[in-house]
């Protein structure tokens, strides 16, 4: 028998042998952890731009109001969402931009 | 009808969390695991070899462009893997003292001492591509888009590897028939 021939058969049996085991079972659900983890970091991200968006929601209605007084008359900021902790919007915005790009970095393919 | 591994890597990058990737795992586990232990002679290592193989393959699939096929190409992030972590094995000096469990650990019932002895003369490279072209039945191609070296490269290791495999084969029958001769 040839050095070849005793190297694939050894691998043959070895393989059968594995693919018995439940390594592939094991692998898997760690697999489906990253993929919760990964969509739980986009959703956050997802939340995050939204929260930056509504953060300049009500500056940028009273810019537009000041800059066309008529649009008072129109009622567009009454029911919007606010966010205001104590910090300038754009901090805030910028904050939370940084935030959400880093988090886009972290799941991008081939970040880690 | 069972589907192609390039066939099953569409689908994966349409969907991620889809089975299709579920499939290429059961479909290479085995084969992977089984390199990766004659590789480094060391079951438990090449466990923890495969499965970082296998997830970096799952966040990188987006990056596998079909130039190669899917085998080699995620035989080649397990090769990566293998070598980084030989080289920090290296750092903190422990392969030296490692060898003989190592031998003890990648026994099987199937696997002669004689053989295993002779994978472990070889160099890493030599092992390599003695592994992925007489073992796992991989072409000279293949191979030397797992190993990311040049064709030519992989053919001359592969030539090395199995002369040496034999000179050391014979060796160790040499070896044992004298033994048994003395007895």
């Amino acid at each position: 028998m040839n050095i070849s021939s005793i190297l694939s058969k050894d691998f043959a049996a070895l393989v059968e042998r594995l693919d018995a085991d439940g390594f592939a079972g094991r692998v898997l659900s760690r697999l489906r952890r990253v993929e919760r983890r990964r969509l739980i970091v986009v959703g956050g991200a997802g939340a995050l731009g939204a929260a930056a968006a509504a953060a300049q929601f009500q500056p940028l209605i009273r810019a537009f109001s000041e800059a066309a007084p008529s649009l008072n008359d129109v009622a567009v900021g009454a029911g919007a969402a606010t966010l205001d902790l104590g910090y300038a919007p754009m901090v805030m915005a910028t904050l939370l931009l940084a935030l959400a790009v880093g988090a886009t970095a972290l799941i991008a393919p081939g970040s880690r | 009808m069972e589907l192609s591994d390039i066939d099953l890597v569409t689908l994966a990058k349409a969907a991620r969390g889809s089975a299709a990737f579920d499939t290429l795992v059961r479909r290479h586990q085995a084969p992977l695991r089984a390199f990766l232990i004659r590789l480094t002679g060391d079951a438990g290592a090449a466990d923890d070899l495969a499965q970082e193989a296998l997830i970096k393959a799952y966040r990188g699939i987006d990056g596998f462009r079909g130039g190669s096929s899917f085998r080699s190409w995620l035989f080649s992030i397990a090769m990566r893997e293998a070598m980084m972590a030989r080289r920090k094995s290296r750092a903190r000096s422990e392969l030296a003292a490692a060898s003989d469990d190592q031998v003890a650990d990648a026994a099987s019932p199937d696997f002669s001492i004689d053989l295993q002895r002779a994978l472990a003369s070889l160099s890493d490279d030599e092992r390599a591509a003695a592994l992925l072209c007489d073992a796992a039945g991989f072409s000279h191609a293949e191979a030397a888009g797992a190993m990311a070296a040049p064709l030519g490269t992989v053919k001359t290791l592969v030539a090395r590897a199995r002369e040496k495999l034999r000179a050391a084969m014979m060796n160790e029958n040499s070896d044992d028939e004298a033994a048994a001769g003395a007895a």
